[in-house]
């Protein structure tokens, strides 16, 4: 073949590509309708008492943190101003070689917990388990080095509560949103996961943890780099099907789940599981069950949680 | 939703007349949020919705396949005077067979009268009602129990014996020295451990 002749081939392989995963785009979206209509439906419910109402469930808040000693002070403390009943915030220091777990000890006055910590996942050894005396709700999880994964793992195995909610430790949550991302919870007993949207930190004041003022990021070109992949993004679920979860992927960074008896076997056969991977992992075990136990369909929505991220730019 | 807004609607015009008919409707209609429903009795309030739901909940244990019906009230009845609604859910621990709907019913349970079968229950084959009658009894346990509680120490599920600990911690008569006395003399390293937290957890507060 002469070279005009793979120059040919590559544009109508790129172009059946493109047009290929747009076709993708497209049938998602049609499917997602039924979801949206009922959706707007539900706004009618509005000026009905709230679904939150003491009856939410207790959360576990998991933030793996690794090398992120310049934000871990401000994350951790919004974290602690959380407008909701009853949660528990659970820092994995994943093997850190800068000063997080120094920050942490300094800014939370930690003491080591004598704590019969539950291996339920095989997880990197555990170095020591802090409580903080100013905030009791906090605990801190020292261990060497494994990843992302890993200490979400070891989060998941020192948690409390029924349902977990994973954050990077760079970023801060506003006040009310773990009740907005509880509420398809408490909607619909089927659901089995939600997540928010990222928006940027930068240029933000943020003040003990409180965002108190929002403002323009400095625009240089890593900012427009990190923008791309950290945008405000929007998504809608297509449940009951199983296939593809309706958590974006820029919604990946938090997400609440629920805790099910397939999490372990999932993360567990997923060593490098990011939030996407335990996602589709859920839903392939839930639908197992499913199909064996003759449950109900289980369900992922988008909630309406909003995330300040910082970009690193 | 219209349903739902209905539902409402009757509620704000009379609920004492409508709320005996409305309860066994909120029971029924499982395609109802039940923490809307939840917020509507709350609205409403325990005075009127607790006698409405302790008829509805008799008439659902009695009922032939009436148990997904008793799931749905025994979460409405955290809205009503929990200690009247204690003896209704004795009745569901004792009648039920459901694993899931016993946990549910001894949650609400406050009153002593129903010691034996949360004691019974505490040995129950499937953790989560061990660990849901454990917790009663660090509620409504007496210092009998401390040696069922100690034996849950050794439990094989996590949750067992970290609730046994935590029972231990409420019963009348045990304080923390005596809890001291019983880690030291426990063999089972996994049940010293968590008692050791428990202990520390108390410390802390």
């Amino acid at each position: 073949m002469t070279v005009y002749g793979w120059i040919e081939a590559a544009q109508w392989f790129f172009f059946l590509y493109f047009i290929g995963i747009n076709m993708g785009y497209v049938m998602l979206n049609l499917l997602s309708l039924r979801t949206v209509k009922r959706y707007v439906e539900s706004h009618s419910l509005d000026d009905m008492p709230r679904g939150i109402s003491g009856f939410e469930m207790p959360v576990s808040v998991l933030m793996p943190a690794y090398n992120e000693e310049a934000t871990i002070t401000s994350s951790v403390l919004s974290m602690m101003q959380l407008d909701y009943p009853e949660y528990e915030v659970i820092v994995i220091n994943d093997g850190s070689r800068d000063g997080t777990m120094d920050a942490l000890r300094r800014e939370f006055d930690l003491e080591p917990f004598p704590e019969a910590y539950w291996q339920r996942l095989a997880v990197m050894p555990v170095r020591a388990i802090y409580r903080s005396k100013l905030y009791p709700m906090l605990r801190v999880i020292d261990k060497e080095n494994g990843g992302k994964a890993d200490a979400l793992n070891a989060g998941i195995n020192a948690s409390r509560f029924p349902l977990f909610c994973g954050v990077d430790a760079d970023s801060i949550l506003e006040r009310v949103s773990l009740r907005r991302v509880v509420e398809p919870f408490l909607e619909d007993p089927s659901t089995i996961a939600s997540g928010g949207t990222v928006r940027i930190a930068n240029g933000c004041t943020v003040d003990s943890g409180f965002l108190t003022r929002v403002d323009c990021p400095v625009i240089s070109w890593r900012f427009c780099k990190s923008s791309s992949t950290c945008a405000p993004s929007s998504s809608v679920d297509w449940d009951g099907r199983h296939s593809m979860p309706s958590l974006s992927y820029r919604a990946r960074s938090a997400f609440l789940g629920r805790m099910l008896w397939c999490v372990p076997v999932v993360i567990e056969r997923i060593p490098w599981a990011r939030t996407w991977n335990l996602l589709s992992g859920c839903i392939a075990y839930t639908a197992l069950e499913t199909y064996l136990i003759g449950l109900y369909l289980y369900r992922i929505r988008f909630a309406g949680l909003r995330l300040l991220k910082h970009c690193g730019c | 939703m219209l349903s739902l807004l209905a539902a409402r609607a009757l509620l704000d015009i009379d609920a004492p007349a409508t709320l005996a008919w409305l309860v066994t409707v909120m029971a029924a209609r499982d395609d109802w949020p039940m923490s809307r429903v939840v917020s509507m009795l709350r609205e409403v309030g325990p005075d009127a919705v607790t006698l409405p739901l302790i008829s509805a909940a008799e008439a659902a244990i009695r009922a032939e396949g009436g148990e997904e019906q008793v799931s749905r009230l025994l979460r409405m009845m955290d809205t009503a005077h929990i200690e009247r609604v204690s003896p209704v859910a004795v009745k569901i621990a004792r009648e039920i067979r459901n694993p899931e709907l016993i946990a549910a019913s001894l949650r609400m349970i406050r009153d002593p009268r129903g010691l034996d079968i949360v004691r019974a229950h505490a040995r129950h084959e499937s953790w989560f009602v061990r660990a849901s009658a454990i917790q009663v009894l660090g509620r409504i346990g007496d210092s009998s129990d401390v040696a069922l509680l100690t034996k849950l120490l050794s439990d094989s599920h996590w949750w067992v014996r970290y609730r046994s600990a935590r029972a231990l911690l409420t019963l009348p008569d045990t304080p923390i020295a005596r809890l001291e006395q019983i880690r030291n003399a426990l063999e089972d390293r996994f049940a010293a451990d968590i008692l050791g937290q428990a202990i520390a957890e108390a410390r802390q507060i």
